[in-house]
């Protein structure tokens, strides 16, 4: 199975790599920058949430030193910053042996300590890998030698390292040495978290203890002074800051707190499940004051909003001119359905003519009919019989929006529909993808994300505890998918396209947990929306469109959303036959209308 | 380790005083073992309760553990949120001085893959580990409330973390390297692979002779056909995974079998993350108290088929550590 | 050994208050205990050789001015002053934290230890030095550090910046307990910037005219404090200099100059290097003071200086205002608007940039 390696990028233009097997000309070759790279670029704290799949490990090796020489056609030495990237991996530097330590009096200090081994020990491995064109073979070696005497061993040294290691030998004159030196001091580190494993009792740590002000910067000060960097800020890119431990995040936070130096800054990602922004003195770190934010996720507002679609098509344009599909519109090579299209169309036409008829003024006819048209059309399909009868999740707008503003949603499916549309071919060229194999590939992502087909739902609980809280989860997001589809449904219904809700009251903690787990599967996102009453801002819970088709939803453009009360939710969690009976007998508005406490569908502000 | 009825478990340790810890979660072979000696009402029993999660619930089997276990037994764990404090309670008990040279049986039918490992780790660091015996009660049916085609244990992945006692040796200069021990699930190891996004992979699966039986070894390398399907369907592009076969039935023998394939990759961390039986997850944890450069790592599920998981048969592997010369190295 | 010589009254209040365990990260160990042990084994150790490693190993040999075990008694004393410690309310004391007052304690006696290997960065040795003391103070390294950092802000840059004290945190769990580093490290600061005093003055080699040239200035500056009190009800350090004429009438050796190939000797003044250092320590008065107001905050310094004759009858008062934080807020600051990153924001940009959004 050699399943998309450079061959495969050649022959499959959608194939996904995850950003750390690309090589540098093919990052650059792939990369399609949003608005907010340039922000990224400049000196200051940065955090960048997206879930994962939404591109910013993309962004973040762009701009590590060999792909940000070859996008600027420069050498080392003229970058405008140097990128020293680390991926945080799972299980990494958060052994469940910290627990002990997180315990402990000063634990923060060797958490701080375990951070800045990694980012040094990546950082000398990205000068090893980069930074050889700054010096001549022959002053590389005094250089070094020169650095490690009088800079790096110094700073060990007042860190408590013990200068009598096998570690101090006089040949210390490549960066491979440097980074054995700090392999050594994370091995030692190791040792002792393993020591902690079984043993409850408090062993005293006699390592070195490395920190931020009194190592890590004065270290990099040093090494652009020996010019082994290039004169110019370090970013340190830390991918996947989730999967630090809850001690570790607090020191980051602690490094965030102190604000940029104009030489080194830290940009952050995160997959939405950050655990804390609190320092290890408890206080919070706020935005803008200490750093800024780019929230991938917020389809509704910002950059996102208006160039996600743009970005696509950026990004399909040139993966197609990659395999030598050459000037080819991203709508003709993923068509919609012809006659679908057509037949919607000629409903925007009959809703635009009878609001005509009777209209009120001041009404938007031609933009409301084209937004209802769709869902009109998917409700009359519904009274057909199901062969031959079924909407089509075609064209490329639909995919753009079914991928609910990450990218990858539409590069993975992308990638399928083509091998697909390759075998029809018979080896053909692919020129297009045909809407039915956009819409089978559609489909059956939708049935990959849910768990389980949703027409077997859990039978209605005696108690709550009876229910376990993935089944919870599971009874709302089918509840919802049913409340959404019959608003769709409802002609008389003024609002027909929902996809998210907001809750009115405050959630408890249970309702939160059950819609956190949501966010983390993919069946939701969040975002926030400004209140009705201009004070704050509340949360929003947008349904992934990628379940349109379980939901018979349309998944274009942005819809209304609804208003709910935590209790709606709990019973639709708890009761969801209930409420699907509920649902069938009153309806969409009628079950909502039976909540006092409910408001209506609500606008979004930016519409 | 040879496998036996439940029936005979009481004769097999009649002329020994040994201490019974029987893991208790929500299979319904929890209690089998300590059913077979209901008779024994010497027997000092305790029952270890793996870390609670809001998902599952209470164990519903604990009841019936004091029923027949008796006034006298001992229930750890109960509370205990996360593995470092189920280990603290174990490690508390076990230390006592009436405790000192008592032979252990341990029933690991219904530990998790996680409390296993990481109680193989305390055992071997308290040197204790050649007084213990594992049992492990074998499944008549898994998955006995779904259609076959439909069979599932369990599904999706909530957190992915190293084993305590296990964290392995991940230095910042080396190129990771994970090893998937397959299963039977192949979207939950599909899963780890995605999230860990490694330079090198291997997916490892039972032999034809050291699987429970030949269609097990079937199943189990169709599932890991499964998951390089899975890995290309996602689009997770690395070079082509390597593999190797293991023991799912003789926990020594997949400890061998590890030990010889990771050796060969010292320059790398090494991640395993074992997804088949529970006698192979114990071959993984006595490979990594061999070599404490391998990191352990366990994936938790996001849910469990609580209401069909296994019917317990009437047999029961026996897997005694004595006699066993058990490497345990330096980091 | 659980005495300690010459002991401050800071020290006799932790002793007293050092008794209740549960105020302390780790309750099986005698704080006390450890900190007398620690005092007495620096006694024992390094204090006798700091002058002379200070002397010998730092990049400019001199002759610098006492840092032996005096200036460290005088360090805590000076910090008892500004806590408004005294005997009469040893009991009753509670401005600082048990726990606090060891890491106090601790942090004054290493502070400026590291000068034992130079002048140079001896701040940043702090750490290193606690080390060689592990075992003496509860064999927590990670404690030990925390410590550090309180000291190492003491004196020097951090990365190029003065602002030492900003890079700790304003609160800090140690255990269950809570520190406030910045507050520890404002007094530490303060209390070693005012502890200057005739003691550390090289007084015979002064008179004598043995002293290397550019150490004199510093050794006069010395000898010229009669007196320097802080009150803790007025919040004023008062300092009574007294110059005789001979001091006054001529330059003093400060520094050596290097241009090139050329040395020459910096000089000075007397009372210009007063003065210099009446504005450093007002500048260190208003800095300390941003990280322990609430607590205490030296409002003012009011100095005397004096000429006198041989006879100690005064020839001239000098008329050297009393510096403190007075007057309305001039703009010489230049005005919010006017801020880099700000111009932005404000009047026609920001409405333009509004409009451009509608």
């Amino acid at each position: 199975m050699n399943t998309v390696g450079v061959s495969d990028l050649a022959t499959n233009p959608f194939a996904v790599k995850t950003p750390e097997n690309l090589k540098p000309q093919e990052l650059v070759d792939l990369f399609v920058p949003y608005p907010e790279y340039e922000n990224l670029q400049v000196s200051g704290h940065q955090f960048l949430h997206g879930h994962r799949g939404s591109g910013k490990s993309m962004m973040l090796k762009m701009m590590t030193p060999d792909a940000q020489c070859l996008t600027r056609g420069c050498s080392v030495k003229e970058l405008p910053y140097y990128g020293s990237y680390l991926s945080i991996k799972a299980t990494d530097i958060n052994a469940a042996e910290y627990v002990r330590i997180e315990n402990e009096p000063s634990g923060f200090i060797l958490s701080e300590h375990v951070l800045i081994t990694k980012l040094l020990g990546s950082l000398f491995l990205s000068i090893k890998k980069h930074c050889a064109s700054l010096w001549t073979e022959q002053d590389s070696h005094s250089k070094i030698k020169e650095f490690a005497e009088r800079v790096l061993f110094k700073r060990l040294s007042y860190a408590g390292w013990e200068s009598s290691s096998p570690q101090t030998q006089p040949s210390l004159s490549k960066p491979q040495d440097v980074i054995d030196i700090f392999d050594y001091i994370h091995a030692e580190t190791a040792r002792y978290i393993k020591r902690r494993a079984f043993s409850r009792e408090y062993l005293p740590y006699a390592g070195p203890l490395l920190g931020f002000q009194d190592v890590l910067l004065p270290i990099i000060d040093e090494l652009r002074q020996y010019g082994l960097l290039p004169d110019c800020p370090v970013f340190f890119l830390l991918d996947d800051a989730d999967n630090l431990s809850l001690q570790q995040t607090k020191v980051l936070n602690t490094w965030v707190s102190y604000r940029s130096t104009d030489n080194t800054s830290l940009k952050i990602s995160t997959q939405m499940n950050y655990k804390t922004y609190r320092t290890t003195s408890g206080i919070k770190i706020e935005s803008p004051h200490d750093y800024s934010e780019i929230n991938f996720t917020s389809v509704y507002t910002g950059s996102v909003k208006e160039n996600y679609p743009k970005l696509v098509e950026k990004i399909v344009e040139k993966r197609l001119l990659m395999v030598g599909i050459k000037g080819v519109n991203p709508r003709d090579f993923f068509p919609a359905d012809l006659v679908q299209e057509e037949a919607i169309q000629r409903i925007s036409e009959e809703l635009k003519a009878r609001w005509s008829a009777n209209s009120t003024g001041g009404y938007r006819a031609a933009d409301d009919a084209y937004r209802l048209a769709r869902p009109e059309y998917i409700r009359r399909l519904s009274g057909k019989s199901k062969q031959g009868s079924r909407y089509r999740y075609a064209g490329f707008d639909q995919l753009v929006h079914i991928s609910s503003g990450i990218i990858r949603f539409f590069l993975e499916p992308a990638a399928r529909m083509f091998a697909d549309q390759l075998k029809a071919n018979n080896g053909l060229p692919v020129t297009h993808i045909s809407p039915s194999i956009q819409d089978d590939e559609i489909r059956q992502q939708c049935d990959n994300l849910l768990i389980e087909k949703f027409d077997e739902m859990k039978g209605d609980a005696e108690t709550e505890e009876d229910i376990p809280s993935i089944d919870k989860l599971r009874n709302i997001i089918y509840g919802l998918g049913c409340l959404f589809q019959a608003h769709l449904m409802d002609e008389e219904a003024s609002q027909r396209r929902v996809f998210s809700f907001i809750i009115s009251d405050t959630p408890p903690k249970n309702l939160e947990t059950i819609l956190r787990s949501g966010v983390r599967f993919g069946y939701l996102y969040e975002d926030t929306i400004g209140k009705k009453s201009g004070m704050g801002r509340t949360k929003l819970y947008v349904l992934s469109r990628r379940l349109a088709p379980a939901f018979k939803l349309d998944p274009m453009g942005f819809s209304n959303y609804l208003s709910l009360t935590s209790n709606f939710l709990l019973d639709i969690s708890e009761r969801p036959n209930n409420f699907v009976n509920r649902l069938k007998t009153r309806g969409a508005r009628g079950v909502l209308e039976d909540s006092p406490q409910l408001s209506l569908i609500e606008d979004f502000r930016n519409e | 380790m040879n496998s036996f009825l439940l029936s005979e478990l009481p004769k097999k340790f009649s002329n020994s005083n040994f201490l019974l810890i029987v893991g208790i979660g929500f299979d319904e072979r929890s209690l089998s073992v300590l059913k077979a000696f209901s008779n024994n009402s010497q027997l000092q029993v305790v029952g270890l309760l793996n870390p609670t999660r809001p998902e599952i619930g209470p164990s519903p089997f604990i009841d019936q553990f004091h029923k027949l276990s008796g006034s006298s037994s001992t229930l750890l764990g109960e509370g205990c949120e996360s593995i470092v404090g189920t280990i603290d309670a174990l490690q508390s008990f076990l230390l006592q001085d009436t405790l000192s040279g008592v032979d252990i049986l341990l029933d690991i039918t219904s530990l998790s893959h996680e409390l296993l490992v990481a109680m193989v780790g305390l055992l071997a660091s308290e040197r204790i580990i050649n007084r213990v015996t594992l049992a492990y009660t074998s499944a008549e049916e898994y998955s006995y409330n779904t259609t076959k085609d439909q069979q599932w244990l369990s599904r999706g992945v909530t957190d992915i973390r190293s084993v305590l006692g296990f964290p392995g040796l991940m230095l910042p200069s080396r190129k990771s390297h994970l090893i998937i021990m397959a299963g039977f699930e192949a979207e939950r190891a599909a899963e780890v692979i995605s999230r860990y996004e490694p330079a090198a992979l291997t997916i490892a699966y039972g032999g034809k002779d050291q699987s429970v039986s030949e269609q097990h070894h079937h199943s189990n390398k169709q599932y890991a056909e499964e998951i390089r399907h899975l890995l290309s369907e996602n689009s997770f592009t690395t070079e082509e995974p390597a593999t190797f076969e293991f023991s799912c039935i003789d926990p020594f023998k997949t400890c061998e079998y590890i030990c010889q394939y990771i050796s060969e990759l010292k320059g790398e961390n090494v991640v395993i993350c074992p997804l088949n039986t529970k006698i192979s997850t114990v071959g993984a944890a006595l490979a990594g108290l061999r070599f404490p450069w391998l990191q352990i790592c366990y994936a938790q599920p996001s849910e469990y088929n609580l209401h069909g998981y296994a019917k317990p048969s009437d047999s029961v592997r026996l897997i005694p550590f004595s006699g066993h010369n058990l490497v345990i190295g330096e980091l | 050994m659980t005495d300690i010589p010459n002991s401050q009254i800071l020290e006799r209040i932790f002793q007293a208050h050092s008794k209740d365990k549960s105020k302390f990260p780790r309750m099986p160990n005698d704080y006390y205990v450890q900190y007398a042990n620690f005092v007495n084994l620096l006694r024992a150790d390094i204090y006798p050789q700091v002058d002379a490693g200070l002397a010998s190993n730092s990049a400019t040999p001199g002759y610098y001015t006492a840092h032996n075990a005096e200036h460290f008694d005088e360090v805590v004393r000076y910090a008892g002053d500004l806590l408004g410690a005294s005997e009469a309310n040893r009991d009753s004391w509670d401005v600082l934290s048990p726990y606090e007052l060891y890491v106090l304690l601790v942090a004054i006696r290493i502070h400026d230890v590291g000068n034992l290997e130079g002048r140079e960065q001896h701040e940043k040795k702090c750490f290193k030095f606690l080390n060689m003391y592990e075992q003496a103070l509860g064999g927590d390294r990670a404690e030990l550090k925390v410590i550090a950092k309180i000291a190492e802000a003491h004196g020097g840059k951090i990365n190029g910046n003065k602002d030492t004290i900003h890079f700790l945190n304003p609160q800090e769990k140690v255990g269950n307990i809570t520190i406030r580093p910045r507050l520890l490290a404002s007094i530490l600061r303060f209390a070693d910037e005012i502890c200057e005093s005739r003691n550390r003055a090289a007084t015979y080699a002064l008179k004598r005219g043995a002293l290397p040239p550019h150490s004199e200035i510093y050794h006069k500056y010395a000898a010229a404090i009669k007196s320097s009190h802080y009150g803790s009800s007025e919040r004023r350090l008062t300092l009574e200099f007294q110059l005789e004429v001979n001091d006054v009438i001529r330059k003093w050796g400060k520094a050596i100059l290097k241009t090139g190939d050329e040395v020459s000797l910096e000089e000075d003044y007397l009372i210009d290097e007063i003065l210099d250092r009446l504005d450093k320590m007002n500048r260190e008065r208003k800095y300390c003071n941003i990280y322990s107001r609430g607590v205490y905050a030296v409002e003012s310094i009011r100095a005397t200086i004096r000429v006198v004759d041989d006879e100690l009858d005064t020839l001239e008062e000098i008329p050297v205002p009393e510096l403190m934080d007075a007057g309305y807020p001039d703009e010489d600051n230049g005005k919010l608007r006017d801020k880099d990153g700000l111009r932005a924001y404000c009047g026609e940009a920001l409405a333009a940039k509004m409009k451009d959004r509608t």
